[in-house]
């Protein structure tokens, strides 16, 4: 009987977590199903009725692929650091320091990012300061715990045997990591890499605090950009009629990439 | 207790006591949920409203007034709420339109706030007229050289759409481009300018008084001089006349002792 009970708690948790996604994405759908043809634009100026979100989209991609290309070798880097290089003592002493820095509260790292790292790009490279490398770099630190563990798993779940055996053919660590290694954990890899993508798309906070939002497609990365998520953050508050609901489908679109991203995800790791 | 898989039925064990007190639980938490807030006043609306607006609730509940809560989601979100009637009071930081005054809104002015041209301590520009300014922000200004400063390119920094000092700094002075910085609030806006010597943004007199910017004379005038022109209202809002503890908490606001508050708050207060 109190298994049974057990069975059913568990159950109506599960079923609570599932409807709630589809009410949220029910919802934000609901909200802004009116303008989402009115996104098909170049310019985004609530104040003229006009809601393209052209921009922000190219905002958005360039903040995520700066970010991806810094974490990713970084990442990748420090998962091969740990499972074949490192000695356990240090493996164990970092570990725990890469899981503290995915604990940092975006809000932090964005003002971090705006006190110190927009100041030192203004001076170092130029224009405002705040710009598409600003983002990406902050954003970079901050999937790098996530593109690092599952990596690292990745490459630990690899049978002991592969290096054994590419080592008793005379494979120097190298040759065994780039020859036999990183083929057999693609698909794990993959998966950090699509993980981190997803984590980029929705990080708001940090972003919004030093890319400078100009609602202008970017055209270099030292120049401002504004992301999707930092848009819908900055104007939802004070949003009314239209400018709501294009809103609501920018944070469906977002909704829909996330999940598309999640499923790709799921899949390469098959 | 092998008996207890046999029945087949989920019970709370326990007798009558148990299921007594989980039953008066659960209405107790309905009851609370339903029932009508203690809160007297309700205010909502422009952020650059609320810092002093939480300094009058506090002396007004000292004097025996009711409880006020405060806020924030911007004036036109603040008016949306007093339309709806979710807020008694709506605190707004622009002029209402032709439209909400149609509906029955009636403003009530408590404090003047002040619009600073903010720029880096060390920026030698300290003086410009209000065609400049429209100018500059318009974006048709890109060195400070132009202005009689240092040579130099102008990072011009402004507040998102729909903020009361966004909408005000537009009455006031003009549209602002859209090549410029946006940053979500005034002390965001301050840190910018505070970190760029080629920055210049807009920010109400509170922010000033946080250090690290300096002001720029307008029209000859340092803010909160007369004679500066960047004023805006703030004001309290009521749909129609105002009544209840709404009216007592506007009478006390505009009354002596919340013009002192208005005033330690670095606002101006209504003559």
């Amino acid at each position: 009987m109190r298994d049974l009970f057990a069975r059913r708690a568990l159950f109506l948790s599960a079923l609570l977590s599932s409807v709630g996604v589809l009410l949220i994405a029910w919802f934000v759908l609901v909200e802004g199903w009116p303008a989402l043809p009115a996104l098909l634009g170049r310019v985004w100026s609530p104040e003229d009725g006009r809601f393209g979100i052209l921009p922000m989209l190219a905002g958005s991609a360039a903040v995520t692929l700066g970010a991806l290309l810094v974490a990713v070798p970084a990442g990748l880097g420090m998962a091969l650091y740990l499972t074949e290089v490192a000695p356990p003592w240090l493996a164990r002493l970092v570990r725990p320091l890469l899981q503290a820095l995915a604990g940092v509260p975006s809000v932090v790292y964005g003002f971090v990012g705006m006190s110190l790292l927009v100041p030192a790009i203004r001076s170092g490279l130029g224009g405002p300061g705040f710009s598409v490398l600003a983002g990406a770099l902050v954003l970079a630190v901050m999937i790098l715990p996530t593109v690092a563990a599952v990596a690292e798993d990745a490459l630990r779940a690899l049978p002991l045997a592969y290096r054994e055996g590419a080592a008793a053919l005379g494979a120097t660590p190298w040759q065994v990591v780039r020859r036999v290694l990183l083929p057999a954990a693609r698909g794990g890899l993959v998966t950090a890499v699509v993980l981190g993508m997803g984590r980029a798309l929705g990080e708001t906070m940090a972003v919004l605090m030093v890319t400078g939002n100009v609602a202008v497609p970017p055209r270099s990365p030292l120049d401002p950009a504004r992301t999707l998520t930092g848009n819908i953050a900055m104007e939802i508050g004070y949003a009314t009629g239209p400018h709501r609901e294009a809103l609501f489908a920018t944070g469906a679109l977002l909704l829909a990439l996330v999940l598309l991203v999640n499923h790709l995800a799921r899949r390469l790791a098959r | 207790m092998p008996e207890a898989v046999e029945t087949g039925q989920t019970r709370l064990s326990g007798g009558i006591g148990v299921r007594a007190l989980v039953s008066a639980m659960l209405v107790a938490l309905v009851v609370a949920g339903c029932g009508r807030s203690s809160v007297g006043v309700r205010v909502a609306g422009s952020t650059s409203i609320q810092p002093v607006a939480e300094v009058l609730a506090e002396s007004f509940v000292k004097q025996g007034g009711a409880r006020v809560s405060i806020q924030g989601g911007g004036s036109t979100a603040g008016v949306q709420a007093l339309r709806s009637g979710v807020a008694d009071l709506a605190a707004v930081s622009r002029d209402l339109t032709a439209e909400e005054v149609g509906q029955g809104l009636r403003p009530h002015v408590v404090a003047l706030d002040v619009l600073v041209i903010a720029v880096h301590p060390s920026n030698p520009v300290t003086e410009l007229s209000v065609g400049d300014l429209s100018r500059l922000f318009a974006g048709e200004v890109n060195d400070w050289a132009d202005l009689g400063g240092r040579p130099g390119r102008i990072h011009l920094v402004s507040r998102e759409a729909g903020s009361g000092s966004r909408e005000a700094f537009r009455s006031l002075v003009g549209p602002v481009s859209p090549a410029a910085i946006i940053q979500n609030s005034a002390g965001a806006i301050r840190v910018a300018v505070m970190h760029d010597p080629g920055a210049v943004g807009y920010v109400s007199l509170g922010a000033l008084g946080l250090g690290g910017i300096k002001p720029v004379r307008v029209n000859g005038r340092l803010p909160g001089e007369a004679g500066y022109p960047l004023v805006r209202s703030l004001a309290l809002v009521t749909m129609g006349a105002p009544a209840g503890e709404a009216a007592r908490f506007l009478h006390f606001a505009r009354g002596p002792e919340g013009q002192r508050l208005v005033r330690e708050e670095g606002l101006l207060p209504v003559e």
